[in-house]
């Protein structure tokens, strides 16, 4: 085994043993935190296929900003600990026979297909690439992406306000 | 860097900015005097739809053109400009005295319904696989949030949630499906997807199919077919009103859209493949709608298996994959607009003091009553049924009989022998207003004239596309050849 088979594997223990803590869990703190372990887990497979850019930005925005507005989150809420999150597994059975057969659908697909390679080789940086792509060819949804968040923006200002103050 | 053409963004752009006016407005009211919202919503929507109006008219104003190869403004979008605009224009009259009767009429509301417009008008012209996702976002989240704004009611706040957690689902699966056919292609441009898939090798082709049948779960929650319908009745139920009419209506005509361009316009080398799937789809889709509508009591959730059931009829005229069946799908799509932006809006406009008329108790003796708008729900009711002289028959006649030519004759008997079983449940409402005893007091408001405007015009759409289509037809016809 390759060095970079080692740690690929390693991640990928890291990746779904934390995940499952996350969904399993049954205090939100708890499940917080595991997704830590998750999200730099991701972030450690970008590293391993070379994409440096969007490992940093993994790290800085879903660790760094979401990660810690949950956390923020949970921690200022009043009585959160009280709440209790198992979620109720209704069709266990139907549900794990239609994951499986999806899994082994996804995974025959994926390891039997020739992928399409593209000719030349893995720019050593990708950071100027990214943002020549950004401001060039998908310049049209890298803006409308602007309206996305500040249609998210509205929404949740819509949800939280206070009843009746209009 | 070429100079870009922006035409084919200009009505979403207009629709987008008067979305911020009408936010900021709201800002700068004084209390207690009267929220220009609606009429500014009014305003931009007209615009835009003259726009779309011109632009159709003449290559000079950007018929034909171009955004980055990420949008067109080809015959086929601006088809869906018109009727898109148009629809949102009949909810935003709607709105106003749904909102006082019901609470909180705010700028926020009209706010996102113009967003939630501006992704619609996106994804019908969007020709490059990441720019269609955006868009659809766009018009996902702020139907979110629209879900939601009653504030008051739980079944609202389930709505909201419902549809957040059902659509995220599904926006994953259309994501992964595209990812695999840019995986096969090497390109998000939807044309360089068809070329990808028409020039696979044998062995790539499991992997193109995978794609095709992952968005074809996306496109199926989007546009509420069975299996993939379980929360069309409770959100419909439980989101304003105004808010179901506009996802009955035009959610479902620009989710049709994006299907129409993704399956028919860049995925035809692989009909074979996802025709036998969407068929079977569609059959179990007008099976399950039909009946589930039978045993409801309470109208929202009767009209939501009702949608349910129409976009199996809209996926029986997709099976023959030719021009002919975009374009009865085009016109099924404006004949079934009209008529749910009526109906939905018949019902909020009638709502009172937080109450709306659900039940059959509730419209009984309405023919006598308030005569004006029993007729127009009994319009609205008959081409839903696909009786003659409505909108809703003649696009039912094109879609089925695009479904004969493609030699699906079995799929067009069950479209026909479901829209016997979907008169039980339509003509009961008739039955229910003209032949029924009214019980108490008539507690419903009185329609305004903005509201009655946009029954009126919801009328002669359905009565018109029943005695003379030919016009529409030409213009879906067009609009389907510059699709294919």
């Amino acid at each position: 085994m390759t060095a970079s088979a080692v740690v690929f594997w390693v991640l990928t223990l890291i990746v779904l043993a934390s995940a499952a803590v996350v969904v399993l869990s049954r205090s939100l703190i708890n499940s917080a935190f595991a997704l830590l372990a998750t999200f730099s887990g991701v972030a450690g497979f970008y590293v391993l296929l070379g994409a440096d850019f969007l490992a940093a930005v993994q790290f800085l925005v879903y660790v760094g900003g979401i990660l810690i507005l949950l956390v923020f989150g949970v921690m200022l809420t009043h009585r959160i600990q009280d709440l209790d999150l198992r979620a109720e597994a209704r069709q266990l059975v139907p549900g794990l026979f239609v994951a499986a057969g999806v899994f082994i659908l996804l995974a025959a697909v994926a390891t039997r297909t020739p992928w399409a390679i593209g000719a030349g080789r893995l720019p050593s940086a990708t950071t100027a690439e990214i943002g020549r792509a950004f401001l060039g060819k998908y310049l049209l949804p890298f803006e409308a992406a602007s309206i996305l968040l500040l249609v998210a923006l509205i929404g949740a200002a819509l949800i939280v306000r206070k009843r009746e103050d209009a | 860097m070429p100079a870009v053409d922006l035409r084919p963004l200009l009505p979403a752009l207009i629709v987008a900015v008067t979305a911020l006016v009408v936010l900021l407005a709201q800002a700068f009211t004084p209390k207690g005097s009267r929220s220009p919202s609606m009429g500014l919503t009014v305003t931009g929507l007209a615009g835009a739809l003259l726009l779309s109006l011109t632009m159709a008219s003449d290559g000079r104003y950007g018929r034909g053109a171009n955004t980055g190869g990420s949008v067109v403004a080809d015959d086929f979008t601006l088809f869906f400009h018109v009727l898109l605009i148009g629809l949102a224009l009949m909810a935003a009259l709607l709105s106003p005295a749904y909102y006082r009767e019901n609470g909180g009429d705010r700028g926020e509301y009209y706010s996102l319904m113009m967003f939630s417009l501006v992704g619609m008008l996106g994804l019908v012209s969007a020709t490059e696989m990441i720019s269609m996702f955006v868009a659809l976002e766009i018009m996902s989240v702020a139907l979110y949030a629209l879900c939601g704004t009653r504030r008051d009611q739980v079944e609202s706040q389930e709505a909201a949630l419902k549809y957040f957690v059902t659509g995220a689902f599904a926006s994953a699966f259309l994501l992964f499906g595209m990812a695999l056919l840019y995986g096969l292609s090497g390109s998000t441009s939807l044309a360089r997807v068809a070329r990808g898939v028409a020039t696979a090798t044998p062995e790539q082709i499991p992997l193109a199919v995978l794609g095709c049948g992952l968005l074809i779960v996306g496109f199926g929650f989007k546009v509420a077919s069975v299996p993939f319908h379980m929360w069309t009745p409770d959100v419909y139920e439980g989101a304003p009103t105004t808010v179901t009419a506009l996802m009955a209506a035009g959610v479902k005509a620009a989710s049709f859209g994006a299907f129409l361009r993704v399956f028919l316009g860049s995925l035809p080398t692989l009909r074979e493949e996802w025709v036998p799937a969407l068929a079977a789809l569609a059959a179990i889709t007008m099976v399950i709608g039909n009946l589930g509508a039978l045993a409801q009591s309470n109208l929202k959730r009767m009209l939501a298996f009702s949608s349910v059931a129409h976009a199996g009829y809209l996926m029986t005229g997709m099976v023959g994959t030719t021009e002919a069946s975009a374009q009865a799908i085009l016109f099924y799509l404006v004949a079934y607009g009209a008529v749910n932006m009526g109906t939905f809006g018949l019902i909020a406009s009638l709502s009172k003091g937080g109450r709306e008329p659900l039940s059959l108790q509730d419209v009984a003796g309405l023919g006598a009553r308030r005569p004006a708008i029993a007729a127009s729900l009994t319009v609205f009711l008959i081409s839903l049924t696909g009786i003659p002289i409505s909108g809703g028959f003649v696009g039912k006649f094109y879609l089925f009989g695009a479904a004969v030519n493609a030699g699906y004759t079995g799929l067009a008997i069950i479209g026909v022998l479901m829209s016997v079983v979907s008169a039980y449940y339509y003509l009961r409402v008739v039955v229910a207003m003209y032949m029924r005893e009214p019980e108490g007091e008539d507690v419903w408001s009185t329609p305004e004239a903005p509201g009655r405007l946009a029954a009126l015009i919801a009328v002669a759409v359905t009565l018109g596309l029943g005695i003379w289509p030919a016009p529409v037809l030409d213009l879906a016809r067009a609009a389907a050849l510059s699709l294919l």
